[in-house]
């Protein structure tokens, strides 16, 4: 009887096309009431979205639940819900405790106000009362690392102290329950430990932590359970090790490569994917030895500073191999709307087998989309017999005798 | 397909979570909402905090700060006198003409600035909004404090001006018209912010609109000149706006006029209370869908 979290045949419907409502102006009301004297497109406001579709769940407190499923499969959706930050469509969802979230770290902040002012408006927002805050504020802004800059104003602020104060401030609050949503796809590596770090504590102090994201690793280690989410629906849950291995399994379709149409209303997107050869041609299988290439096509709508992606390959079974940033190599690659095509070098160090490729893309201080496991290749030829590696780096080697040279070395004892 | 809820973990961990209350999120919606008074009490710092940084906000780098805050007045002050008393030649029944009018375009910046920003303050709140599970009445009523330091100010502006001229002070008139006079006018100010702000979230048109309504309700209402400019059967009828009733009392306590007659009153007390309800039920009934369509 000790549940945290229930949720009672949870719907949330969106409205396609004209998602404002009936019409968000007048000009649009007019519109669209004269397309339907002309008698045309009648039901065409009236198209709905289910982003989420009779979810049912409790979850027991002091609990870490993983959640994963591709790009619009209610995830967020499930936590707004959950948060309260959104009305459900259909059912209830009752929380017991307060509600904290490393959602959106450092949302409110205000540019003119100080550190210390921007905390304690934060706090508030969040929940906290002012005395909570003057409780908590040394160490907040010792784990921020920010002593020297809380009585300036956060314009001044760069990116990494913003993200870091932000960050203070939400992981400080007392909270019965913890939602997590790809806060482990920003940030620096500093910050993303910070964040498991935090994780790990709330979950061991005997509070629940919801945590969404597509870093499989991270949720292997922090989640014993998982919810798979699949086009609004509950399509598994278990034991986060299996539902991994069937959501790649199912993810990684035959398909050689990914192709979306262009959706003007996104800042930017991933268009296409593929795995390709030296000669620019698609492939689905390597061997061994030949050098790949994953095409990544990028439609950047509106202009997005520090546009980045991230490749990735997996093991079918979701182990991560690969893992390259585009920023690594090649500063500002996407510095203006446009197509772009990036191509990251897939070197011969695959050894025999099914592998995926997830494609990520962002900034550092926000997640636009992720494709997991678009693109399925294998990779064939032998490994001279080695069965216990993933990898084949062909290191070099050095051999140098470190005994006196005795004078028959060739000499049988 | 899932519809026998998934259960998770092993009750191994017990939290301290089973004392608490709770929090229920539901799709049916109740058809007459509280009307959140207790919300704003649970939430007072919060709403503290988003007036403070309101007030912050604005005079930050401005040359002369909260200067601003006597000079608006004045310049209004000014105007209404040199159209009014100087140029038509109406008088009122207290010594300053001035401080009457000072006053008057106190009150009256506090009620259009008020209402404006209210009416926006969803919309300037909609990051937050969308992603943060705060009390969406907070930010509306955050937005009747800021005005005040600009209403202090010309209060004493006024009360100086009067004194200057001859008006004298009664600590009675003080005592009962400035705090009776306060509350009217931010029950004036509150009725059509919660309803604008609400119904700004799906029309932006209302803000546009408000912006208008503003210019011609100055005129509509016992502010630049005194109520008996007006014939009498259109005088009561201006009372309808609370905000002459609220003038008026205000008037009385700092600038040696008349009281309103116990019907102008009435009058603008009860259109304050019956648009203050109109407009918290309204928030409260559509609230729900603001995070999904701002």
């Amino acid at each position: 009887m000790n549940n945290v979290i229930e949720l009672d045949s949870v719907g949330k419907r969106y409205r396609l096309g004209e998602h404002y409502g009936e019409g968000a102006d007048l000009r649009d009301t007019l519109a669209g009431f004269a397309r339907r004297l002309r008698g045309a497109a009648r039901r065409e406001a009236q198209e709905f979205f289910w982003s989420l579709r009779d979810v049912s769940l409790a979850v027991e407190g002091g609990n870490a639940l993983g959640i994963i499923g591709s790009n619009g499969a209610g995830k967020s959706t499930l936590l707004k819900v959950i948060n309260g930050i959104t009305t459900p469509t259909e059912g209830t969802s009752r929380t017991r405790g307060r509600v904290g979230s490393l959602l959106e770290v450092g949302t409110g902040f205000h540019g003119e106000l100080t550190g210390i002012e921007n905390t304690y408006l934060n706090g508030a927002i969040l929940g906290m009362s002012k005395r909570e805050i003057r409780a908590r504020l040394d160490e907040i802004v010792d784990f921020a690392g920010l002593d020297r800059f809380m009585d300036t104003p956060v314009k001044r602020y760069s990116s990494g102290m913003y993200l870091r104060l932000g960050f203070a401030i939400a992981a400080h609050m007392e909270a019965e329950i913890l939602l997590v949503d790809e806060v482990l796809a920003v940030g620096d590596v500093e910050f993303q430990r910070r964040c498991l770090g935090k994780m790990d504590e709330v979950e061991r102090s005997g509070r629940t932590v919801l945590f969404v994201s597509h870093n499989m690793d991270a949720m292997a280690r922090l989640c014993t359970t998982t919810l798979w989410l699949d086009k609004g629906q509950i399509r598994g849950i278990g034991p986060t090790a299996t539902i991994i291995e069937d959501y790649i399994r199912s993810t990684a379709a035959e398909s050689t490569a990914l192709v979306v149409e262009v959706d003007p209303t996104l800042a930017a997107q991933v268009v296409g994917v593929a795995l390709v050869d030296a000669y620019g041609v698609e492939q689905s299988v390597l061997t061994t030895r030949s050098t790949g290439w994953i095409r990544v096509d990028v439609a950047v709508n509106e202009s997005v500073p520090g546009l980045d992606i991230f490749c990735s390959v997996q093991t079918k079974s979701g182990v991560g191999i690969i893992d390259e940033a585009l920023s690594d190599r090649i500063d500002a690659a996407m510095p203006a709307t446009g197509r772009y095509r990036l191509q990251c070098e897939l070197p011969p160090v695959l050894t025999p087998g099914e592998y995926v490729i997830s494609v990520w893309l962002g900034t550092t201080y926000e997640h636009l989309e992720q494709h997991d496991a678009v693109v399925a290749f294998s990779v064939e030829g032998d490994d001279l017999g080695r069965l216990h590696r993933l990898v084949k780096i062909g290191s070099n080697w050095k051999a140098d005798r470190i005994d006196e040279p005795s004078v028959d070395a060739g000499g049988s004892g | 397909m899932a519809s026998s809820p998934e259960h998770i973990g092993a009750s191994t961990v017990k939290g301290d979570a089973d004392q608490l209350p709770w929090i229920v999120n539901t799709s049916s919606a109740r058809r007459w909402p509280s009307l959140g008074f207790g919300q704003l009490w649970t939430h007072r710092e919060l709403v503290f905090f988003f007036a403070l940084r309101d007030l912050k906000s604005r005079y930050k780098q401005a040359l002369l700060g909260v200067a601003w805050a006597g000079i608006q007045p004045l310049v209004g002050a000014l105007t209404f006198t040199v159209l009014f008393n100087r140029l038509n030649d109406v008088e009122i029944d207290g010594p300053s003409y001035f401080a009457f009018a000072l006053l008057g375009s106190g009150v009256w910046g506090y009620y259009s600035s008020t209402i404006q920003a209210g009416t926006t303050s969803l919309l300037a709140n909609s990051e937050l909004l969308t992603k943060v599970a705060f009390p969406r009445i907070v930010a509306p009523t955050a937005t009747f404090v800021p005005g005040f330091i600009d209403l202090a100010v010309a209060t004493v502006l006024a009360l100086v001006v009067n004194v200057a001229m001859g008006g004298g002070l009664a600590p009675l008139r003080l005592l009962l018209g400035v705090p009776s006079g306060v509350v009217l006018l931010v029950m004036a100010v509150a009725g059509p912010v919660y309803l604008f702000s609400a119904a700004v979230v799906k029309y932006r048109d209302v803000s546009t609109v408000v912006g208008f309504g503003m210019q011609f309700m100055l005129f509509a209402a016992p502010i630049a000149f005194p109520p008996e400019l007006v014939p009498g059967g259109w005088r009561t009828l201006m009372y309808v706006n609370p905000v002459s009733g609220a003038v008026g009392l205000l008037r009385w306590a700092l600038v040696s006029t008349g009281i309103p007659t116990a019907a102008q009153l009435t009058t603008s007390l009860a259109s304050a209370v019956v648009v203050l309800l109109i407009g918290l039920v309204h928030f409260r009934r559509r609230e729900r869908e603001f995070a999904d369509i701002i």
